[in-house]
């Protein structure tokens, strides 16, 4: 245990001497917290434009449309996409040299003469990535409850605090399936360039080009507004778009991550619980590469060519 | 004739909806043996007949619903529940109220007309009448512009001149401009407010509309009408070719320009290697 | 032969060895293939589902329909857009970061600059290299995107619209030439080369995500599905007087979209792939003279970078070190 602890603390002081990972988390931390600060002022954008609504209403003498319904988590809708964006770049960069940057400054060798099993560099890398990612998390759900609160005037209830935890666990096992989707690569690749490039690669199309496949073969209907008479089009799912959603964690993040931010209106009151229950199959498809790429880490450590 | 009595009766309730008169005129029924009927219309307007539709037989049918040949630019059909309809399937002794809509294009020459019914039974029982139409020029109105395309930059005011002529046999009173800019201009004046107009008569509306500096290059139009509670005109659409403003490109080159200068001077103090 | 010539060659010799280069080069095609057959195959299914709409809205006794959907057939390469934005960088970025640090890390940078060739003599080499390469690429995407819409979606296709998908992978190759330079201009800046790559792909996260993210979150009207303003029941006489109150926030969010190259390569993109509006009446040549703001934000930026990175590479002493 001794061995973990020491390759996890040295795993978070490198991290944090690298200025370019500082760079980074510093973008994280910022783009979360103009998420908040866009989201509320566009929410109040909204609110003041309803209040002009309702007063030309009143003096034309028309009815008066009902409020849009604007939902307190909602405001911090936007650090979905930061998460799945910057946050998968944040963990990529954390791994990419776990294991080729040591092999090419030498140190693996050093590492492996002495008294460590393999398997618990492994584990000892995961626990420092993994208290890094937590940390930085933890960070940004203190910070964006605070802004919220600050920002909207309102102190959110007991089942927001919850939806806004369970959203932020499901971030650290996002990003940790891509950080140990890293590691595999690292500890497979003999260039640490060539392995980052790989990861970005996977990440452009998790996170776009498979999303962009399954909405070219959404149908899009066209719906009708009573009230305005106009016609939008709206995009609906069909067989083939939803499975080659599953294709795609990113995808199943932001869906599971939409219901518990109330972004979708129809779950917006539903239980913690029962959004997991919903999508149980999401959280199945984000945490299976995870356990597949842990499990050939792990194998891939014991042989031979890992020097 | 038993045969014809017992299919069906249909009753002709004379409701008229005229849109050019007021609104909210009072709709009488009565049972009129009479199938000639006759309505006013209105230039650019929608008018609708209601007819009674009665199964007196003993068992269903299934009814088509035809209208004849209307003139150009003239469009007919039946709805039902507010939906459109060509057939209707009404059960023994079953009564239904069915619309029937004529929409009246803005420019017309036929002042009356004929337009021939008919309903056909799934058994092929016809039944045929005729409704007449008189074209009410009462209330009408055009507007033009001489404008064919503008061109504007990017956070610029455009002044549009609408003229506007009273094409009725009445006066028109409270004319307004319907100004349908694209989205996020923004309509920063019309003058006049509002408008009084002979038969005849004409003038000219000034409208002014601001575009705005995030919009970006390209072909916009402008959808204009004018109305009021009789009378809807012709709707006029002018593009309007929105550019960027040139500074920009000035500033984006002169920058480029510094930074070669700059260049070429640093290349002269260093050396070239 | 000039020594540019010869650094030419290499370049392109080297990048046609990079097995990185050929993956994602690979990727490109493959996806450019099946971004154009599944646009065709759209283009089809939504003009059914247009028609559908029309009876439906028939049937509410409506007579007034929306437009027909535009059946162009350049519009199945409106995915390509989003795939250059990617892959495209992504591949710039790989070649002009490759480009320099290959160089140092192998030794031969400092054997090259021992000969007699001028520094800046050897940085364009690399970059008309590197944009030669590019080029090729761009051409031959755009000679299979023309064939399959040709073959597949079977929607005639004019002289005009070949010219407009030309000028438009003309401008995919301007976007990623601006990612090649500055992929150079890191590589030369900064001694490791690692580094370099990974502030890059930073900047492009930044330029390509960050920026129109924010430039889409502070347009109200992206809020709600169907538009905020339509949710309300408000037509535009009146959304414009609502508009009229936030006129700086709009100008502010304009701002923070115009830094971004990925947003100009988009609405050029747009405007001659006919997917944007109102300019369908326009010759090809006439879209890129009223687009005029986004072709410099493209050029613009890469001659920039261009200069400073020959101010860079004059200057540095250690600059063979990694």
């Amino acid at each position: 245990m001794n061995s973990i602890v020491v390759f996890a603390k040295k795993e978070f002081k490198t991290a944090y001497k690298d200025k370019v990972f500082l760079v980074i988390v510093l973008l994280f931390l910022l783009m979360s917290i103009a998420s908040v600060y866009i989201g509320s002022t566009t929410k109040s954008a909204e609110m003041q434009a309803y209040q002009d609504i309702v007063s030309m209403a009143q003096s034309q003498g028309s009815a008066i449309p009902t409020a849009p319904e604007i939902y307190p988590l909602a405001i911090l809708s936007n650090i979905i996409e930061y998460v799945t964006m910057i946050g998968a770049v944040l963990a990529i960069f954390l791994g990419f040299d776990a294991f080729s940057g040591e092999r090419e400054n030498g140190t693996l060798r050093l590492l492996l003469t002495r008294p460590f099993y393999r398997d618990q560099i492994i584990t000892g890398k995961l626990a420092g990535a993994g208290m890094i990612i937590g940390a930085l998390l933890s960070a940004t759900l203190v910070f964006n409850l605070g802004l919220f609160t600050i920002a909207t005037g309102m102190i959110p209830s007991l089942s927001e605090i919850l939806r806004l935890a369970v959203f932020m666990i499901l971030a650290f096992v996002y990003m940790m399936s891509f950080y140990i989707a890293t590691l595999f690569v690292s500890l497979k690749t003999r260039d640490r360039a060539f392995g980052f490039l790989i990861m970005m690669i996977v990440w452009i199309f998790i996170s776009f080009v498979i999303p962009q496949l399954a909405d070219t073969q959404r149908n899009f209907a066209y719906a009708l507004s009573s009230v305005s008479s106009t016609v939008t089009q709206v995009p609906t799912d069909t067989a083939i778009s939803r499975a080659i959603e599953l294709f795609s964690p990113a995808v199943q993040f932001k869906n599971i991550s939409s219901d518990l931010l109330q972004v979708v209106s129809s779950t917006a009151f539903d239980s913690v619980f029962s959004i997991i229950k919903k999508n149980i199959l999401a959280i199945v498809t984000i945490m299976l590469p995870t356990v597949i790429f842990l499990i050939f880490s792990y194998t891939s450590v014991q042989k031979e060519n890992v020097l | 004739m038993k045969t014809k009595k017992t299919i069906f009766s249909v009753l002709f309730l004379l409701t008229l909806v005229f849109s050019f008169m007021q609104k909210g005129i009072q709709v009488f029924a009565s049972e009129v043996p009479n199938i000639t009927t006759n309505y006013e219309i209105v230039p650019g307007e929608t008018t609708n007949a209601r007819i009674a539709l009665e199964n007196t037989d003993t068992v269903s049918h299934a009814y088509t619903l035809n209208t004849g040949q209307l003139p150009e630019g003239f469009n007919g059909y039946f709805s039902l529940d507010g939906n459109v309809v060509n057939n209707i399937t009404l059960d023994a002794s079953q009564k239904n109220i069915i619309d029937f809509f004529i929409d009246v294009p803005l420019n017309t020459s036929v002042s009356d007309m004929s337009i021939p019914l008919e309903i056909i039974r799934d058994d092929g029982v016809k039944e045929s009448l005729s409704v007449s139409f008189t074209l009410n020029q009462d209330y009408a109105l055009s507007i033009s512009s001489n404008i064919q395309s503008l061109k504007a930059i990017n956070g610029d005011s455009i002044v549009l001149e609408i003229g506007v002529t009273n094409t009725g046999n009445k006066d028109l009173t409270d004319l307004s401009l319907q100004v349908d800019p694209p989205y996020k201009w923004i309509v920063e004046n019309v003058n006049p407010t509002s408008l009084t107009l002979k038969p005849g008569e004409n003038s000219l509306y000034e409208l002014k509309v601001t575009i705005p500096s995030s919009g970006q290059a390209g072909q916009y139009p402008i959808n204009i009408s004018c109305t009021n509670s009789d009378v809807t005109s012709n709707s006029i659409s002018i593009p309007v070719n929105v550019s960027t403003s040139a500074n920009y490109f000035w500033w984006i080159t002169g920058i480029i320009g510094v930074l070669l200068i700059f260049t070429i001077l640093y290349f002269k103090k260093h050396g070239r290697r | 032969m000039s020594p540019m010539l010869v650094v030419i060659k290499k370049e392109i010799t080297d990048a046609l060895k990079n097995k990185l280069f050929l993956i994602i080069l690979g990727m490109l095609l493959l996806l450019t293939i099946v971004s154009v057959v599944l646009g065709s195959y759209q283009v089809k299914v939504s003009l059914d589902s247009y028609n559908q709409s029309i009876s439906f809205l028939k049937s509410l006794g409506k007579t007034t329909f929306p437009a027909a959907p535009n059946l162009n057939p350049l519009s199945s390469s409106k995915s390509f857009v989003n795939y250059i934005g990617l892959l495209g960088a992504l591949l710039a970025m790989v070649l002009g970061n490759a480009s320099v640090v290959k160089e140092k890390r192998s030794g031969t940078l400092k054997l090259i600059l021992s000969r007699q060739i001028f520094r800046d003599t050897f940085l364009n080499g690399k970059v008309i290299g590197n944009m030669i390469l590019l080029f090729a690429i761009t051409f031959i995407t755009s000679i299979i995107s023309l064939v399959s819409v040709v073959v597949i979606s079977s929607v005639p296709i004019s002289s005009g619209d070949i010219v407009r998908m030309f000028l438009f992978f003309l401008m995919s190759f301007l976007y990623m030439t601006f990612f090649l330079v500055l992929g150079i201009f890191l590589a030369v800046l900064m001694p490791n080369g690692n580094k370099a790559l990974l502030i890059t792909v930073i900047i492009w996260l930044v330029i390509s995500f960050i920026l129109p993210q924010i430039g889409d979150t502070m347009d109200m009207d992206n809020q709600l599905p169907g538009g905020f303003f339509s949710s309300m029941g408000m037509n535009k006489a009146d959304t414009q007087k609502v508009l009229d109150h936030f006129k700086f926030y709009e100008t502010t969010r304009d701002g923070i979209e115009q830094m971004s190259p990925t947003k100009h390569y988009e609405r050029v993109g747009f405007a001659l792939l006919n997917i944007k509006p109102g300019f369908e009446q326009n010759t090809a040549l006439e879209v890129l003279s009223i687009k005029w703001i986004d072709v410099l934000g493209l050029l613009a930026p890469s001659i920039i970078l261009w200069l400073l990175a020959y101010m860079v590479f004059l200057k540095r002493e250690n600059i063979y070190q990694e």
